[in-house]
């Protein structure tokens, strides 16, 4: 049975914060920031073809070259890339682990892939590359997946391909040089074959943005650049699939979604404002995150290791 | 010495005529990188990215996953310098066909050290998947666009612009791995690329009249670098080797020539010509080739203290020297 | 009998309302104060003079008012003949919108309404008015046919015809210019002389050229009101200023009436043409003390009072001394020497230095705190010229202030020379950071503000960037710092010539527009100006000093090859090497001026 989107991104977190977990740590709050953005793309709103059955991700390949003709990108997750579908570029890389959840939520990629995340030889990296599953150009370097994105909406128009193109972006993307380039250039040469979601979930590294490099105000930067931005709420599916369809005829399409980089898991409010990577210090807090993991888990699901608080 | 003026622009043209997959991609640069002929004739063509280069190298890379072929133009400088990342990453990891035309090589510009390219090969040279071509006359400007196009992934080249001398004939094109031997000899060995090979042939003609020995041979393909044709008569040389580049010394052609000797046990001196770990300043190039040593004289005067030998050649007898367009010594290797 | 005056001109009904400044588009500015008053140029100066003591033939048309009889409120003055007052029922009586924005002055929308059918039958008509007066006093914002028949019927009877000039616009210049012989004194202000003459008139100096050039179309005096520096009287004999007479200023509206009223009044009574100016002025000053157009015009005995205390204190010849003489003197020699210095060196780029010099003789010779002997001198203002191929520029500049020998100008990018295509701050002194990468400078321009600030030093560093340069992300990093770091001892100014070497701006396909709605959605403090004009280049540094917790921006429109005609907006002089024949051309042009 389908499942709804709200369970969707629900299945995002939990699969995240299962993983975060395992790991002793990991890019959790991404996860809650991104869950319902990721889940609404995937599940309403990007027109992307179907892979058939879940897709069990491949070893990894090597890394491009002349010389390697068994190089493959992650972009068969998301579908046949013929003129009808829309394609998908996600640039923040380090969302990855959302990403293949969502991918298996949604039915594109194999449970079982997971249990190769992070694991030397596959292609489920911890910080996504154009091999890892859903991913399709080379995102790493933030601020690069929208110029090429909007290359490829370039082509497309060229080729008159009805498809869009979607991008996700993380806030801290607009710190960069590179991205108002490339709203200049899109806006100048009206692609508006593109639709870009961001995360704006005020955080990045060091700390707050605007403690670090304010980029407020967004929305009126992107509009004075040429683009129809406009600011929702991140965690409200409706708001975000009606956002998805402003018109915006000539203009790219920029959908701010706020957010909140704990959404989902209030236990992450503690590590307020240094979000960027959960690191679990000891076998106590573990152990509330296996709390939250519980909480969040269907009944059938046993979370091994719970020390239950006296009482319970 | 037969002068020929916007080579490019007029090729280009000619040339991508039934290429409809090729874009031209330009940063603000249209007719100083010589595109403009192009974005005359081929207008749905041409891309305008602004004085923007890191989101056109990026863009470059999706437009080339779509199965387009860009040919940017702009400054080499633009390209390796203010675009590194990108063009790490964008392009050159995945081995995309995008084609950088990077123009105003090494002290070929008095725009001062901003405009100057004088370690782009050493930089390009590092990134795996990039082929490096470097133009060094007309002939090899007009020829080199089928090579371009035949190297399945990104393709960085040194160009040159404007009037540019034709030095080699023009029924030899630019062939990918294959060193031109403008001279066989056995005293000593120069290596030139670029625009020094014509100072180089100066220098080889006037030395050669004074009877000493040499195998000259230009370099424009510096990566992947065949070394073939020059493990021989490096081997054989009386005194060593000379290489002469229009960039440092460090990671160009000098470089490249000293780790194939060293890799290949080639026990020679070498010395290398172009700029000595050095930035360049803003002048003509004549007068920029002497100041960092590495014009015809500097040629001469590092193979006298080479050879201990005193050729007594004046300014003067090296302009006198009248270069016609060359063959090759010998014929291609089956390469 | 009383001497009389015909006064033709308008009726409006002014709708004041005082703001600090105006709204941008999009914006509200909320106003201060609001009034209906009754106005119109010729009810102001009919009501000036009657006060005056003059007799008044009002030759106008009115309409319905909105609020009924208001515009004749003022006009029922025994002093005012209202025979000649032509009522249209089918039409409203003109209404003028204006703005009052702090003491900068007005601006003003105008409905013409019922002024714009006064015909020149209806001055036929009234022809006996004008035949029995001792001046006529016409203002040209109605009908110009109306306007023309005046003038040529005060002419025919040699009757002095004082024209006060309004609402040029393009197609009524040339009407207005060809009734000039028949003038005998021009007023107008510095805004609207400059429509009539296709000029700017900010300071003295173009106000004496502009005047120049209506004095060939016959007029015999010109008098340019400049605001506070006074009144610019041009005649065949030369020109002088007349300074105001200062005053506790609440509302300019109305002053330009009062002074043309005052002057008309002095001359029919004989005096001078520069006592009457001096007269005007004085009621020009008393009628900025009161708010609205009418009510504070004074009458004879209160201007009497006025004159006695402050003296007239005659023309005083300005000697072109003044600051924005000596800038203009100074940009002119900077663009010969630039275009000297291209010229030999065969190369380099003319277009963007001669667009930009205007704003770099502002800086150097005016705006920055620089020492040429101390050039390393630690609390100095900086400069970082990030389109550094201006560089011409700023070495003319250099130069002139001090810091290099002339010598060196002419062997630009020569061997051995310390100036290259791009300046470099390790060859020159008084070059702050070398520049040439384009959008590089206003990184650079941060770190040396923010060093300021940590050492609590008083610098300002100025960054003067290109228009196509903004279209780099460099930039747009930069721009977020400063804001980020609250970098107010920044001040860029963006070059905006609108050329870039792909053509126009328009023209390369990426878009640096909206450049003022971009710089402020990244918060910074924008300033518009016109990057040719003295005094708003000076006036925008002095604005750019009092802002605080924001970086300024100016935005200086431009030309490229400004100054030199054949250079002016063209594309080719980007970085074209010039002919010996060009800048022969060139420099003989810029002496000539």
């Amino acid at each position: 049975m389908d499942k709804t989107t709200a369970q969707i991104a629900a299945g995002i977190r939990r699969r995240v914060l299962e993983h975060t977990l395992k790991n002793n740590g990991g890019y959790l709050s991404q996860a809650c920031s991104s869950a319902e953005t990721l889940a609404v793309l995937y599940k309403e709103i990007m027109h992307l073809g179907s892979t058939g059955a879940p897709i069990m991700p491949r070893a990894f390949p090597g890394v491009p070259s002349p010389f390697n003709p068994d190089y493959f990108t992650g972009g068969e997750f998301n579908g046949p890339h013929t003129s009808e579908y829309d394609r998908f570029i996600f640039s923040p890389a380090h969302y990855a682990l959302a990403v293949y959840a969502c991918l298996i939520e949604t039915g594109r990629m194999d449970e079982k892939g997971l249990e190769h995340f992070n694991v030397d030889g596959f292609s489920v990296e911890m910080i996504g590359a154009e091999h890892s599953p859903g991913m399709e150009v080379t995102n790493g370097s933030l601020g690069q997946a929208l110029s090429q994105a909007a290359g490829i909406a370039y082509a497309r128009k060229l080729k008159k391909e009805a498809g869009k193109v979607w991008v996700y972006m993380s806030d801290g993307e607009f710190q960069i040089g590179q991205t108002w380039e490339a709203f200049q250039f899109m806006a100048h040469h009206k692609l508006d074959n593109m639709g870009v979601f961001v995360d704006v979930n005020c955080h990045q590294c060091e700390g707050r943005m605007v403690d670090v490099m304010n980029i407020e105000p967004l929305d009126a930067r992107l509009n004075a650049f040429g683009a129809e931005a406009l600011k929702v709420y991140g965690h409200d599916i409706k708001g975000l699939l009606q956002a998805a369809s402003t018109p915006h005829i000539g203009k790219p399409l920029v959908v701010l979604c706020a957010t909140n980089p704990f959404e989902g898991i209030p236990l992450l409010k503690q590590n307020a404002p240094k979000y960027h990577y959960v690191r679990i210090k000891n076998e106590q807090e573990k152990n509330l995150y296996r709390l939250e993991l519980e909480r969040m888990s269907p009944r059938t699901l046993n979370i091994p290791g719970i020390i239950r608080p006296a009482g319970n | 010495m037969e002068i020929l003026n916007k080579t490019h622009a007029f090729n280009l043209v000619k040339w991508a005529k039934d290429k409809p997959e090729v874009l031209v991609l330009s940063a603000d640069l249209k007719s100083s990188t010589e595109i403009d002929e192009f974005f005359d004739i081929y207008p749905d063509r041409f891309i305008s990215a602004g004085i923007a280069e890191q989101n056109m190298m990026s863009f470059a890379a999706g437009l080339s996953r779509e199965g387009f072929i860009p040919f940017v133009h702009t400054f080499a400088v633009f390209i390796y310098r203010r675009a590194f990342d990108q063009v790490a990453m964008s392009i050159a990891y995945s081995n995309l066909p995008v084609k950088m035309f990077g123009f105003l090589p090494g002290i070929t510009t008095p725009g001062g050290a901003t405009h100057q390219a004088i370690e782009d090969i050493s930089l390009m040279r590092a990134l795996p998947n990039m082929t490096i071509f470097e133009c060094g006359d007309a002939t090899e400007v007009e020829t080199i666009l089928d090579p371009v196009m035949a190297v399945k992934g990104p393709v960085y080249i040194r160009m040159l612009r404007g009037d540019i001398p034709r030095l080699f004939d023009k029924n030899e094109p630019f062939k990918i791995g294959v060193n031109r031997i403008l001279s066989q000899g056995t005293d000593i060995v120069i290596i030139s690329s670029g625009i020094c090979t014509e100072e180089a042939i100066k220098a080889v003609d006037a030395m050669k009249a004074k009877g000493l020995s040499i195998e000259h041979q230009h370099i424009s393909t510096l990566k992947p670098f065949n070394s073939k044709q020059l493990l021989g008569p490096i081997s054989t040389s009386k005194y060593g080797v000379i290489t002469v580049e229009n960039h440092t010394v460090i990671g160009g052609l000098g470089s490249i020539v000293s780790e194939c000797m060293a890799e290949n046990g080639l026990p020679k001196k070498i010395a290398k010509l172009g700029l000595q770990d050095k930035f360049a300043h803003g002048a003509s190039k004549a007068y920029l080739m002497k100041e960092y040593g590495f014009d015809a004289m500097a040629i001469i005067k590092q193979t006298e203290k080479m050879t201990g030998m005193n050729f007594n050649i004046s300014e003067a007898e090296l302009k006198q020297v009248n270069i016609i367009p060359m063959h090759s010594a010998i014929k291609a290797e089956d390469l | 009998m009383k001497d009389i005056i015909t006064v033709i001109g308008s009726i409006n009904i002014d709708a004041i309302v005082k703001t600090e400044r105006m709204p941008e588009r999009g914006e509200t500015a909320v106003g201060d104060e609001m009034f209906f008053q009754p106005g119109g140029k010729g009810a102001n100066q009919a009501i000036a003079l009657a006060r005056l003591g003059k007799s008044v033939n009002l030759i106008a048309r009115r309409g319905k008012d909105f609020i009924d009889g208001l515009a004749m409120k003022n006009l029922d003055h025994p002093n005012i003949n209202q025979d000649y007052i032509i009522y249209d029922g089918g039409e409203r009586t003109g209404v003028a919108l204006v703005n009052t924005i702090g003491k900068k002055g007005n601006k003003v929308i105008l409905y013409s309404g019922a002024n714009k059918k006064l015909s020149s039958s209806d001055i036929e008509k009234a022809k006996e008015a004008i035949f029995e007066s001792k001046a006529v006093l016409i203002s040209t914002e109605i009908n110009m046919d109306a306007v023309k028949k005046a003038a040529e019927l005060a002419k025919s009877k040699e009757i002095p015809v004082i024209l006060n000039i309004a609402a040029v616009s393009d197609d009524r210049r040339e009407a207005i210019l060809s009734i000039l012989d028949k003038v005998e004194i021009l007023i107008t202000n510095e805004r609207e002389g400059g429509h009539l003459t296709n000029r700017v008139i900010s300071h003295v100096e173009t106000g004496y050229v502009a005047g120049k050039e209506l004095l060939k179309k016959g007029v015999k005096n010109v008098i340019v009101t400049m605001g506070k520096e006074g009144a610019l009287l041009i005649t065949e004999k030369g020109s002088e200023i007349f300074p105001g007479y200062a005053n506790v200023s609440v509302d300019t509206v109305g002053a330009g009436d009062a002074f043309c009223a005052a002057l008309t009044m002095a001359r029919v009574e004989g005096m001078n043409i520069e006592d009457a100016i001096n007269m005007g002025n004085a009621a020009a000053s008393i009628a900025t003390t009161k708010i609205g157009p009418q009510d504070p015009m004074p009458d004879r005995e209160t201007l009497d009072k006025f004159m006695k205390e402050r003296g007239g204190p005659g023309g005083v010849y300005k000697d072109y001394n003044d600051t924005i003489k000596m800038l203009e003197i100074k940009a002119q020699k900077l663009r010969t020497n630039i275009i000297k210095m291209l010229g030999i060196s065969k190369s380099g780029h003319p277009g963007g230095s001669l667009s930009a010099i205007d704003i770099i003789t502002v800086l150097y010779f005016h705006t920055m705190k620089i020492d040429s002997k101390n050039p390393l001198w630690d609390d100095r203002d900086k400069f970082v010229l990030s389109k550094g191929h201006a560089s011409p520029a700023l070495y003319a500049a250099l130069a002139e202030r001090g810091y290099i020998a002339e010598e060196e100008l002419w062997k630009l990018r020569k061997i051995d020379c310390i100036l290259c295509g791009h300046p470099d701050m390790k060859k020159i002194a008084g070059v702050d950071m070398t520049t040439g990468s384009l959008g590089q400078g206003l990184s650079a321009a941060n770190g040396m503000a923010l060093a300021a600030k940590l050492q609590k030093k008083g610098t300002r560093v100025y960054c003067m960037l290109g228009d196509g340069e903004l279209e780099e992300g460099q930039i747009w990093e930069a721009a977020m710092t400063s804001y980020h770091r609250r970098l107010d001892n920044i001040c860029a100014i963006v070059d905006y010539n609108g050329l870039q070497i792909d053509g126009s701006i328009g023209e390369v396909k990426s878009g640096v527009e909206p450049l003022v709605e971009k710089w402020k959605a990244f918060n910074w403090n924008v300033i518009e100006i016109d990057g040719h004009n003295y005094e708003h280049i000076i006036e925008a540094f002095e604005e750019a000093k009092k802002v605080k917790g924001i970086p300024t921006i100016i935005i200086a429109r431009t030309l490229k090859g400004k100054g030199v005609s054949f250079m002016e907006r063209h594309v080719d002089y980007h970085g074209a090497p010039l002919t010996d024949d060009e800048t022969a051309r060139a420099i003989k042009e810029l002496g000539d001026k």
